[in-house]
């Protein structure tokens, strides 16, 4: 009797200790965005903590009246849009074509692609690629190199491969093609993953910083936002000359960040069972 | 056996030749901006190539001399050495500090009945996971910044001294603390959904079970849950240490300055700072050193997945 009330309070301690310990653990992963938006909101003076000091919107005047910072916005926008469909229609067609068995020299091709996610040329190589290829300093050196994303490729065709095989056959009976087959049929079966791996793929081009880096030594107005706002966070306050300017640069730097992540925090809610089942759908397959 | 082979290839191509096309685009950009570059890897067997005179860089890589120096400088130059040795140190401290704490959240998470506050736990550690390492930097240095709330609090509690404020990114022997700490801020949130799942996939019925027999809590995660996930924890350890020649460039790039390079530079960090960053024209010698990376790399992995699938029958690929 007594060992039975002693793991009820056994029980009971290890909630409470439970819930505290997440209530921190929440709280550490919240308190600097808030340190960020209060900031973003404040006059330069004394330190900033949870609230906006002197509030003041001027930060905010500064980044939206910045066009560099406008336009690496669009910039980031276009080459998320256009990347996350280039990639994600490339990779579903691929992955369409090689969940057939029939396929013709199925399991090479696969090795083909399992070797790029293993080992890559490097950073010289790919620049001199690029650079004769004639796409560097160009927007396109932003989106080509991360087309072929083999992680990917596997989870999609995984997916396709567990569909079952009557879903088509009454289509090829009617003589649809394999394209009409790919589209009509199998995309709106496979779309669950395909969200995911769309969201996986639309983060990454969106977040990018390094093919900017590395592709587009001399052609910041096609910087992408991560990359612009590196470069300015990087830049030293004197060099920009003006004396408010000076004081307020890091307070410029945490309006400029919390612009710049808007547009996941918008998205997340609706969009986090998405990653969730990205995660378990393509976690280690034999 | 090969004529059969060959037989089955043809019967196959002559069924399916019309899927082709679908993989076609996939090869087009993997060979373009794959394949191509590994070609591009014999630069690191080229000794000073003169991309600036030469406008061609086929044309000047052509005109170079052979030569095996950069290898030879990887194993003897302090200066490589010491990159290399960071590069270890900080992927070890990572695993070895970070690995364990996904695994312990999960566990956290799982054990809360209230639905509503482990969606919440769930929305809040996963989101840094999200951000471009630039907004995360950007955001610790707000955070810890001379004059900012991480220095006033501790100056308020008598930890700091208000006339010799800690220069959190700007201080070499706190550099790699700072890496490890982002780091786990970042990922132990998004890396604990694996456990997650594996957790909820445990047999409600074994708890029951350990309740008739009277086992508290922390009987029932050490006797329970621990074992059941173990597999996947094992699995998720492998491959990681795979991973142990990628420091973390995309991270530490956005972090490190001159000051900090010492304990901070990485062979990544190293390899573009010396042929495309600050130091630029070493091209021979970065290539040389990020095929070595990626050679060790490579091993590490194909080791790392066959151990996996002989301990566990699952891998990666």
């Amino acid at each position: 009797m007594k060992n039975k009330t002693g793991k009820i309070k056994e029980n009971r301690v290890f909630h409470a200790v439970n819930y505290v310990l997440l209530v921190f653990i929440i709280l550490l992963c919240l308190l600097p965005f808030l340190n960020v938006v209060s900031k973003s909101f404040s006059t330069y003076g004394e330190t900033v903590v949870f609230l906006p000091v002197d509030a003041t919107l001027y930060n905010y005047q500064f980044v939206f009246t910045n066009w560099p910072y406008f336009r690496a916005f669009f910039i980031s926008i276009a080459v998320t849009v256009f990347g996350t469909l280039l990639s994600v229609a490339v990779m579903f067609s691929a992955a369409f074509a090689l969940s057939k068995p029939s396929f013709p020299c199925r399991r090479g091709t696969m090795v083909f692609f399992i070797i790029i996610m293993l080992f890559s040329g490097g950073i010289v190589p790919n620049f001199f690629i690029v650079k004769s290829l004639g796409l560097l300093n160009t927007p396109f050196a932003l989106i080509f190199p991360s087309v072929v994303q083999v992680y990917n490729l596997i989870l999609l065709k995984n997916y396709l491969e567990g569909v079952p095989k009557e879903i088509e056959e009454s289509a090829v009976i009617d003589g649809a093609r394999n394209w009409q087959v790919m589209v009509y049929i199998l995309l709106p079966v496979a779309l669950p993953a395909v969200a995911s791996v769309a969201l996986f793929t639309a983060v990454n081009y969106w977040n990018n910083y390094f093919s900017a880096l590395i592709y587009l030594p001399n052609a910041d107005r096609f910087w992408p936002l991560a990359m612009y706002i590196l470069n300015y966070i990087n830049t030293s306050a004197d060099v920009l000359g003006d004396q408010t300017l000076f004081l307020q640069k890091t307070y410029i730097e945490a309006a400029m960040i919390v612009v710049s992540i808007i547009p996941i925090v918008a998205v997340y809610p609706f969009v986090a069972k998405f990653f969730v089942k990205g995660v378990t759908v393509g976690s280690v397959k034999g | 056996m090969k004529a059969t082979g060959s037989e089955s290839f043809k019967a196959k191509w002559k069924k399916s030749k019309s899927l082709v096309p679908f993989v076609v685009p996939a090869i087009v950009f993997a060979v373009l901006f794959s394949y191509l570059p590994m070609i591009g890897l014999l630069i690191a067997f080229k000794d000073n190539i003169n991309f600036i005179r030469y406008g061609n860089p086929i044309e000047a890589f052509m005109h170079a001399d052979w030569t095996f120096q950069h290898f030879g400088k990887i194993f003897s130059d302090p200066e490589i050495l010491k990159y290399i040795g960071n590069t270890l140190i900080i992927s070890v401290l990572k695993i070895v500090i970070l690995f364990p704490l996904p695994v312990v959240l999960a566990i956290m998470i799982t054990e809360v009945s209230n639905k509503l506050f482990s969606k919440w736990t769930q929305m809040s550690v996963f989101l840094p996971h999200f951000l471009s390492w630039v907004v995360i930097t950007g955001i610790f240095k707000c955070v810890l910044s001379i004059d900012g709330p991480v220095n006033s609090f501790l100056i308020k509690l008598g930890l700091m001294n208000p006339d010799n404020p800690v220069y959190w990114f700007g201080t070499d022997s706190i550099f790699r603390g700072l890496v490890i700490f982002t780091s786990g801020w970042k990922e132990i949130g998004y890396s604990s959904i694996v456990y997650v799942s594996a957790i909820m996939a445990i047999d409600p019925n074994l708890y029951e079970a350990a309740k008739l027999d009277g086992a508290g809590k922390f009987r029932q995660i050490w006797s329970i849950t621990i074992p059941s996930i173990l597999p996947t924890i094992i699995v998720m350890l492998i491959i990681r240490v795979g991973y142990l020649m990628d420091a973390g460039f995309d991270q530490i790039y956005t972090m490190i300055s001159s000051v900090t390079r010492n304990s901070g530079e990485i062979i990544g960090t190293y390899v573009y700072r010396i042929s495309l960053g600050e130091n630029a024209g070493q091209y021979g010698l970065s290539t040389a050193v990020g095929l070595f990376n990626g050679v060790v790399a490579l091993l590490l992995i194909l080791v790392t997945n066959k151990i996996a699938k002989k301990t566990t029958g699952t891998g990666v690929f």
